[in-house]
Formats: structure tokens, sequence, C-alpha cells
């Protein structure tokens, strides 16, 4: 759920940024990682009403917030908040807002286009989902929607391994925003990560001498980047000064700039990290980074084996077909080739059941793309249609080019240049969920 | 193979050859087609014609072309370029500045090849 809201949030953030306003995605309360839902459904939902926000603000901000409320042992409700500071709406247009074809006035509807549709679908949506859906707007102000939806939890869970066997991690997370701090603290006890908050830069300082003083130093700052006073450049600038090299700084900014990037690597952040902090994209990262500082204590590499099993690669590009053909044979399975998607589709088809065990798709290939490869693959009669990992091979790792791998019906994705151990662990998964 | 040469030219020859469980042959073969790659060129048109949709797509692929290859500081060029052009570009002089690095890279990493392959 969260990566999904993640890569909305994307997408949303980056109209945002088109149109110079102020993008946020806030997890007010912890999410479960899996649930089960109509995804479709939320995203039609979502992308509508975070859609008009963007269209009806002129300047400001627009905001997704997301929270969990349980309700009972094996159902919770989320709540999804759209508000804006746009113009708002008066009372009378609130209430027949749902109805079709409605609209403010003719003004209104010149100035901003649709037809008036939109907001009637989403009700619709929301109602078939057993949820319900408000509004609140002042004219000139702006509109906050809020959408509460029904969910399963899913039997399925992330299996992390525990961190500790590599290594002891203490975090401090600086964040003058304190829904900020409970939520990555939240986090952070899930995948097993001792945490303390602080809610300046000079506290955090204070705080890493005091543990530092106590034998009991930190190992990793989460530092946000916008905060009165001592911003989170400054406050990385003083840690370095303070702190031993080994020192781990991220920077968490709800702002995803390469020039931002930039200048947190240059005041000595190890990472630039895009919010919502999700946690299943935290773990890798910790798994990632201390895998790499605690080499020397973790146990060997799991050896892929995958003999016996056959992959369909669709590439169009000769070098990197070679590579892939290269680490794929390296972990067992047997190869072939398509030039582009029409060909991987028509090998496809054209197989006997269990011939392929699965798909490693590029995305962009001339003639027919991995996107709508994919597609076809789910929709054909072949009886390995629906069950056939389909594993998305590409250079964009985006969160809204995962997005869009994810809702072609692609089961993960990974990202060239070819990491052989990300490639194996991402086809372990897949095989795993497929016979699960 | 001269891997000082590769490695000053920003290739990584011990990471390409690791991509072919130590095959060097097949590393080196890969490299050498590097040099009939028609994705740069094809980029090359796209920023003449001015077309960054193009030049995007071609930008995309190189990444990968790249980072397969080790092609390391060509690699990095390029995802500034992709990243860039990602959000909608606009700026022609900032646009120009980037792919002027891609072309930089791209040409010393092609150097650097027939440099090494004696070619």
């Amino acid at each position: 759920m969260t990566c999904g809201i993640s890569a909305i949030g994307d997408v949303c953030k980056s109209q945002c940024e088109t149109r110079g306003l102020a993008f946020e995605t806030r997890f007010e309360t912890d999410v479960d990682e899996w649930l089960t839902g109509d995804q479709h459904r939320v995203e039609q939902i979502l992308m509508n009403l975070l859609g008009n926000a963007v269209k009806f603000t002129e300047e400001g901000f627009v905001r997704l917030s997301l929270s969990q409320r349980e309700a009972g042992s094996d159902k919770v409700f989320l709540r999804f908040e759209v508000s804006d500071s746009g113009c708002g709406m008066s009372k009378q247009m609130q209430q027949r807002l749902f109805k079709p074809f409605e609209q403010e006035n003719v003004a209104s509807a010149q100035k901003y286009g649709g037809n008036g549709l939109g907001l009637s679908i989403v009700s619709s949506l929301v109602n078939m989902m057993g949820g319900s859906i408000r509004v609140e707007s002042v004219e000139g102000t702006g509109s906050i929607f809020t959408v509460n939806l029904p969910f399963n939890r899913s039997g399925a869970q992330i299996d992390l391994p525990d961190l500790q066997n590599v290594g002891p991690l203490h975090a401090l997370i600086v964040d003058n925003d304190a829904t900020e701090r409970e939520y990555l603290s939240t986090v952070l006890d899930h995948i097993g990560v001792r945490n303390e908050q602080t809610a300046n830069g000079a506290d955090a300082l204070l705080a890493l001498a005091r543990a530092e003083r106590e034998n009991d130093s930190f190992n990793i700052c989460f530092v946000d980047w916008r905060m009165p006073g001592m911003d989170g450049i400054e406050t990385t600038r003083r840690i370095r000064e303070l702190c031993r090299e080994d020192m781990i700084v991220i920077i968490v900014s709800a702002y995803d700039h390469y020039q931002a990037n930039e200048s947190a690597r240059a005041a000595g952040a190890n990472l630039y990290i895009t919010k919502p902090v999700i946690q299943s994209s935290l773990y890798d990262l910790f798994a990632a980074m201390v895998g790499e500082r605690f080499e020397e204590k973790t146990e060997a590499q799991p050896s892929f084996d995958f003999s016996g099993r056959r992959a369909l690669i669709a590439e169009d590009n000769a070098m990197n077909r070679m590579v892939m053909q290269s680490i794929v044979e390296s972990l067992g399975l047997a190869c072939d080739m398509a030039e582009d998607g029409q060909i991987a589709l028509d090998r496809f088809t054209a197989s006997k059941p269990g011939d392929y065990d699965i798909v490693l798709m590029d995305i962009q290939m001339p003639n027919m793309d991995g996107l709508e490869a994919t597609r076809r693959i789910r929709a054909s009669a072949h009886s390995d249609a629906r069950s056939i990992p389909v594993i998305a091979v590409t250079a964009n790792a985006f969160n809204e080019d995962i997005a869009k791998s994810l809702s072609a019906g692609m089961n993960a994705h990974v990202s060239k240049p070819i990491d052989k151990k990300i490639l194996a662990a991402a086809m372990e998964k897949a095989f795993k969920e497929m016979h699960a | 193979m001269n891997t000082e040469i590769l490695a000053a030219h920003g290739i990584d020859y011990e990471a390409g050859v690791a991509r072919f469980r130590g095959n060097e042959a097949l590393y080196e073969k890969l490299l050498s087609m590097v040099l009939k790659d028609t994705t740069f060129p094809r980029m090359r048109e796209a920023y003449d014609a001015q077309d960054d949709a193009e030049l995007f797509e071609g930008a995309h692929e190189l990444k990968g072309v790249s980072g397969n290859a080790a092609l390391n500081k060509l690699y990095e060029a390029d995802c500034r370029l992709v990243e860039y052009l990602r959000t909608g570009a606009g700026d022609r002089q900032k646009t120009d500045a980037l792919f002027s690095a891609v072309e930089a890279a791209y040409d010393n990493a092609v150097e650097g090849i027939r440099l090494a392959l004696g070619l």
C-alpha cells in the first residue's frame, strides 16, 4: 500500500512542480505495507482528487495525507485526505458536488475545463468499495476531501531478516515536525532499529555528544531538509564535524531535486531520500548500507541457482542483450531472446505451458514496448498468462516508471545497470510468490 | 588489454568483466560493440533537431547501455541529462550544458576503447 501511495504521490509531485506548487505526502500513522483491496480503484480515486486539487490551485500547496484505523483483527480503514490551498468552493456547490455534470458556474467551467463528471465517478467508486467521502471547503482558501476506505489485512507480509545480525543500529531522527518524527520512529521500530528523536539541529548535536559520552553512539542520522533555524544542510555539516566518519547521515526531504541532492552530498550526507519514507525501501536501504559497512560480519552471500528454468528476455539493444544473457545464464537459467515486445509476446503465446518460468522485460522497445507486451501476455489465452512472473528491467528507476510497470501486470522492477544479486533476489521472490 | 587506458577514460574493466563471469573476451567484444552502437548518434540527431522527447528516449537507452558496459563516466553524465529531461527540461542552456557533458564523456569513452583495443 505504501509503495502504491508513494508512486501516486510522485506523479502528483511532478504535476505540482510544473505549476510551481508545493506537494507533500504525509503518513500520519503507520500504515500496513500489505493490504487486500482494489488498488486500481484506489488509484482512480486518488488520481482524480489530486488532479482536481492541482487544477484548482494556482499557488500554495497540495497535500495527500494517509492514516490507518484498526477495525477488528483482520480489517482496517484507511483515511486519505487530499487538501489544497486552491480556490475552494461555495456551500451550495459542496452540496451538489458529487452529482454528475456539476460545476461551480459557467466561468469556472470555462476557466478550468472538465465535464464535471470526475467527482461523481469518485463518489461512485468510493460507495462501491463500502467507503465514504466528504468535503470541507472555504471559498478562496482551499478544500479538503476526506475518503475512508475499508481494507482487509493481507496474510502476506514482507519477510524481513533480522537486521541486528549485521550490527547494532542506533538512529537519530531530526525533524521539527512531530508527526513526521513519530511516523519515521514507528517505521524504524518495525524494522528493529533503535531510535531517538530531536526537534531541531542544535538538540541533535547535543544528543549525539551525549550518546558518545555514554558509549552508546548513534550510527545513523535522519535529518529533515527544511527546518527553521539550523536547516538540514547546516545540521549535516555540524554532524560531520562532530561525529566519526562512519556516521551515516541521510537527508530526508519532501522535495526531489537533483540540485538538492547535490547540496546534501556536498554537506557530507551519504544519502538524500524523499518523503514519504516507506518501510520496505528503508529496510532495503539499511540492508544495503549495513551489509556494505559490516561486510566482515555478514554470512556468505546466498548463492542462487535457478538451474532447469528458462527465461524469456525481451531487450532491443544488442549490448544489453549480451549482458543480460550472461548474467541470467550465470544464475543457471536457459535463455531465449526477443528483440522487442511483439516478438516476446509471440514467443510466449506460441510456447507450451511451462516452457518459460519467467519473463525479463525491457520497457522502451520499438514496435511494442514492454508495458503493452506485458498487458497482452496477461490477457492472452495461454495457461501461464496470469501466473508467469514478469520482471521489468529498465534504466528508469523512478517511482512513476515502477508504478506503470506494476499496473501493466509486472511483478517487480529491476534497474539497469543490472546487478546480479538484485536480479537474482527479485527472481527468487517472484518464484516464491508464484508458488504461494 | 590496457586496463589503465580504460580507467583513464572512465571505464571500469574489472566491473565489466565481472558481468561476464570473468570472461575477458566477451567484455572486450561488448566494448567493441560500443563503437557501433547507434544510441548516442541518435541522441545527437535529436539534440540537433531540439527534439527533447527523442533526446530523452535516447538518453534513457544510453543510461542502460553505458551502465551495463561499465562506462562509468558516461553513465554518470547521462544520468544527469536523463534526470533533467525527465522533469520537462525547458531551459535550453541547461540542456546544452548537460548534453555537452554527455558528448564529451561519450567521445572520451570511445577514444579509450579504440586505444585499448588498438583500433
